[in-house]
């Protein structure tokens, strides 16, 4: 790969189940991510998606291009544009900088209807052997 | 910028807890906690799906507790919605089974931008992970905007 690629795309599904899973694995549980009345009440879709949600899958997109074998992610910087509601993502990511010894990654998310909602930098450098 | 006094004096009360630090949180870091947050966030890798290693982001399963967050950040708001806005995250090294680390959380500070729908208010805090040696492990700062 070279700076300037892109890399594979991935696209998942998010449903409330995985919200419930989530919120249960990372003790997150703030009401914008299951209490729809609420959050319908205050003029949003839906439940949202957790912002750390998305940007773990964003960070598998990451980390499956380059392995921690031999890569570490060791600094990234997220930005939650949009709310993300329940369904279908797709992250991707372009390579800014690639040298011998780091790695410098933009990522994306974009939600069912191709909008960014999330964009992020990821820093890796080589895994010491 | 114009805002009304009641968002003024909830960005004043805000400010006023930049540097607030709260006690200092102790964690044992469980195998089964690593595996059920990477099956949490359909990890693949097998050294995350077995829990040898945490996944990147699991540093922020430890803010809820670790930063204290509920008490860290101004809830005294006027304002009637509250969403997450940015992570910012520095990994020293793996966080692993077997780890006892120790978080620190602390509010870095409050920000009032200019919405569509009129002032928007940020608020940053940060948590600082340190093993027992007291070497740096992570650092994840959060920042949550309400409107």
């Amino acid at each position: 790969m070279l700076a300037g690629d892109a890399l594979p795309e991935m696209r998942c599904n998010i449903t409330r189940q995985d919200l419930v899973r989530y919120a249960g694995a990372a003790n997150d549980y703030l009401p914008q991510h299951w209490d729809q009345a609420m959050m319908q009440d205050q003029g949003f879709a839906d439940v949202l998606v957790h912002g750390w949600l998305g940007a773990a899958h964003l960070a598998r997109l990451i980390t499956s291009a380059f392995t921690p074998e031999s890569w570490t992610l060791n600094r990234y910087s997220v930005r939650y544009r949009k709310p993300l509601y329940p369904g279908a993502i797709c992250c991707g990511g372009t390579i800014i900088d690639l040298q011998d010894n780091g790695i410098e990654i933009d990522g994306w998310i974009k939600n069912s209807t191709g909008e960014t909602v999330t964009t992020a930098r990821f820093w890796l450098v080589a895994a010491r052997s | 910028m114009t805002m009304s006094a009641e968002v003024a004096a909830a960005f004043a009360r805000a400010q006023a807890r930049t540097g607030m630090e709260m006690p200092t949180v102790r964690f044992a870091i469980d195998r089964s906690d690593l595996r059920r947050y990477a099956r949490a966030c359909n990890e693949t890798l097998a050294a995350y799906v077995n829990g040898d290693e945490a996944p990147p982001t699991f540093i922020s399963s430890l803010q809820t507790e670790g930063m204290v967050a509920s008490q860290l950040f101004e809830k005294d708001l006027p304002f009637a919605s509250k969403l997450h806005s940015d992570d910012v995250v520095e990994l020293h090294r793996p966080i692993r089974a077997g780890d006892i680390l120790f978080a620190t959380g602390r509010y870095c500070g409050a920000e009032i931008k200019n919405g569509r729908n009129g002032p928007m208010l940020f608020q940053t805090a940060e948590m600082i992970l340190r093993d027992e040696a007291g070497l740096p492990v992570g650092r994840v700062a959060s920042t949550l905007v309400s409107f």
